[in-house]
């Protein structure tokens, strides 16, 4: 089920909250039951069968996190039962993501023909997996108790705000809201808000600039251009920016309506001004995992630079993969250690004199020119339509097409060039202060807009199905 | 004076044991967990053993098994996100027939996966599209109304076949036949 779904919005979402809002304040217990329970109805919806391996990697990191913290109640360390349960989690995520790449990469390198079925990928499991190991991970090192009740762990892992598109949530981040946490009518009006926000995001603006990036992509040659192509990859960049983010908002949104605190996701990374701060402000909870469970344990910058470039390098090849089990994602990724390797070692300094508009420009064109590598699986493709970007695939600098998506374009990406800035969220904020009435006005406007797309829209891409 | 063994006491002491982290008992709750995991990967990957076939091949199947080109037209990818809402670059191959007279509503879609990736959305796509449809012709066309909500859908591997029309199953069975 997809928070961009009718069935969501209409059905699942306010009988959820009907029922747990009817159940006392003080049985918290029965209130986490409940939500356990339309998580597992949530996940099950598109595919009952991967329900099971959900419930699994409950109980298993359950079991692992309580043997774990037994043995080192005892005097022993845990190693043996951490890298068990680090293995095993790997393995199912390995076995459903990265079997069918492991397989066509063997044969490719070998000419091998070996007979293989590349298993459809339980949404969301990146997640939940990389959530799981965050539980272990943090047992392990005694940073948090381990928990007494299973429901709790389920609960954790399955909950269903941040189960399909993250935010991944640290287990000792929602510890103790697990046992403790404030619903009132406020923070569920801001939750609402916060939903209907991401919703609008999503519907409105994502689903628009990516029908804009798709119907570029599907044009002949001859109607291509260099402008038209610079037009489509815009529409991918922010269709990216505004899906993801939309649904941590949404994800965000929703924890709060059932009073759970998650962390932003994203802090308009598109204002950044060199590559490590996009990165400080994209998917903060990916490299936020990365930089405490892979990173920091590698060795981090503590150690010789031939090192810690070594780290980098291991650091953002993983996070590529982990964003999709092809080479172009690995190519991403390990883009993206080379220029955080370069500004660290090399052009930091250069960039820092620079004014802050170049600044600015330098780092939008490194990550629009990334999400070429990202959105086009193609490698063959993936280099023609970089070629058409810097006028060498033979294509003229622009044509009647590019006049036509200028056009009929130009209102949406100003629209998402302004909402990539904190601007318009400041400024929502600051109606809904001083005209309450104005600032719900505008909120239900996004909302209603959305459900009207929705119904009678037909592109609604999911782009975490690859994740 | 000899200690007589107390039951109660060797049963705690067992329960002790199979709580030790090193013991038996955890050993086999380890071994148990590896079991269920292996039986339920076989079961899945069993399940969804689909052959790797070329949609041209189903394309001709379903050309000599049926009589589908009477009445569907190949439809361009740009159809394909008209219509379905689905991107066909986000897909290793898809194969898309449409009939296209006016208050029409049969179709068929096979949509072939990158490895690695869900199916879920396509899916999704398919029953926002059968609804869609329904929508728009309850209330004045009950036979189109009808099919629609006899339109077979199937997920199989990496494969989603989705049909509207008189003999839906017939088309599904010479898909699922080809690729199982």
């Amino acid at each position: 089920m997809l928070f961009s779904s009718l069935i969501f919005l209409v059905y699942f979402l306010p009988i959820t909250v009907i029922v747990y809002y009817s159940i006392p304040t003080k049985r918290l217990d029965l209130r986490n039951i409940w939500l356990l329970l339309a998580s597992l109805v949530f996940y099950s919806w598109g595919e009952p069968v991967y329900v099971f391996l959900m419930i699994y990697s409950a109980l298993f990191n359950y079991f692992m996190a309580g043997q774990i913290a037994r043995e080192k109640e005892m005097g022993g360390s845990g190693k043996r039962n951490m890298l068990f349960t680090l293995v095993m989690n790997l393995l199912i995520l390995g076995f459903f993501k990265y079997w069918g790449f492991l397989m066509e990469t063997i044969n490719a390198v070998l000419g091998l023909h070996l007979q293989y079925t590349a298993l459809p990928l339980p949404i969301g499991i990146s997640f939940y997996t990389f959530q799981g190991l965050s539980y272990i991970f943090d047992v392990y090192r005694g940073k948090v108790e381990v928990q007494k009740n299973p429901l709790k762990v389920a609960l954790y892992l399955a909950l269903f705000p941040q189960l399909i598109a993250g935010p991944i949530v640290n287990y000792k981040d929602i510890e103790k809201q697990l046992d403790e946490r404030t619903c009132n009518m406020d923070r569920f009006g801001e939750g609402a808000v916060r939903f209907c926000i991401g919703l609008g995001k999503k519907v409105i603006l994502a689903n628009n600039l990516g029908a804009l990036f798709a119907e570029i992509c599907l044009l002949p040659d001859s109607r291509m251009s260099l402008v038209t192509a610079w037009i489509g990859i815009l529409g991918y960049t922010f269709q990216i920016y505004f899906d993801f983010s939309g649904y941590s908002d949404m994800a965000i949104g929703l924890g709060k309506m059932f009073g759970f605190d998650f962390k932003e996701n994203f802090n308009y990374p598109y204002i950044s001004k060199s590559i490590s701060d996009f990165w400080r402000r994209w998917h903060i909870s990916l490299s936020s995992w990365f930089r405490d469970y892979v990173y920091i344990p590698l060795g981090g910058n503590r150690c010789s630079v031939p090192r810690h470039i070594l780290n980098l390098l291991i650091v953002w090849s993983l996070t590529g993969l982990w964003h999709g089990a092809n080479w172009n994602f690995v190519a991403w990724g390990t883009y993206f250690g080379i220029l955080l390797i370069l500004e660290k070692y090399l052009i930091g300094k250069y960039i820092e004199k620079l004014p802050e508009w170049a600044k600015h420009v330098y780092t939008m064109l490194i990550v629009i020119i990334s999400w070429v590598f990202f959105s086009i699986t193609d490698t063959a493709q993936m280099f023609h339509y970089l070629a058409m970007m810097f006028g060498l695939g033979g294509v003229s600098l622009a044509n009647m097409t590019t006049v036509y998506y200028l056009r009929t374009s130009i209102v949406l990406l100003i629209a998402a060039t302004a909402g990539s800035t904190p601007k318009p969220a400041e400024f929502i904020r600051k109606l809904c202060d001083s005209h309450e009435k104005l600032g719900i006005t505008f909120i239900m406007a996004v909302f209603v807009m959305a459900l009207a797309y929705l119904v009678f829209g037909s592109y609604n891409p999911f782009l975490y199905f690859r994740f | 004076m000899n200690e007589t063994k107390n039951p109660m006491t060797e049963e705690m002491n067992n329960i002790k044991k199979s709580r030790d982290p090193k013991g038996l008992g955890f050993f086999l709750l380890k071994i148990l967990f590896i079991a269920v995991l292996a039986g339920f990967l076989f079961v899945v990957y069993k399940g969804a053993e689909a052959e790797d076939v070329d949609l041209a091949e189903i394309d001709a199947a379903l050309k000599a098994d049926t009589e589908f080109t009477a009445v569907l037209k190949d439809q361009s990818d740009r159809d394909l996100m008209q219509f379905i809402g689905l991107n066909a670059a986000d897909y290793e191959q898809v194969l898309y027939y449409r009939n296209t007279q006016a208050l029409a509503v049969d179709e068929v879609l096979v949509v072939k996966a990158k490895e690695g990736t869900s199916v879920d959305g396509v899916e999704t796509a398919v029953r926002k599209r059968i609804e869609s449809q329904i929508t728009a012709y309850s209330g004045y066309a009950p036979e189109q109304v009808k099919m629609l909500k006899n339109a077979a859908v199937k997920k199989v591997g990496n494969y989603v076949i989705y049909c509207t029309a008189d003999k839906a199953d017939k088309y599904k069975e010479v898909v699922l036949d080809a690729i199982q």
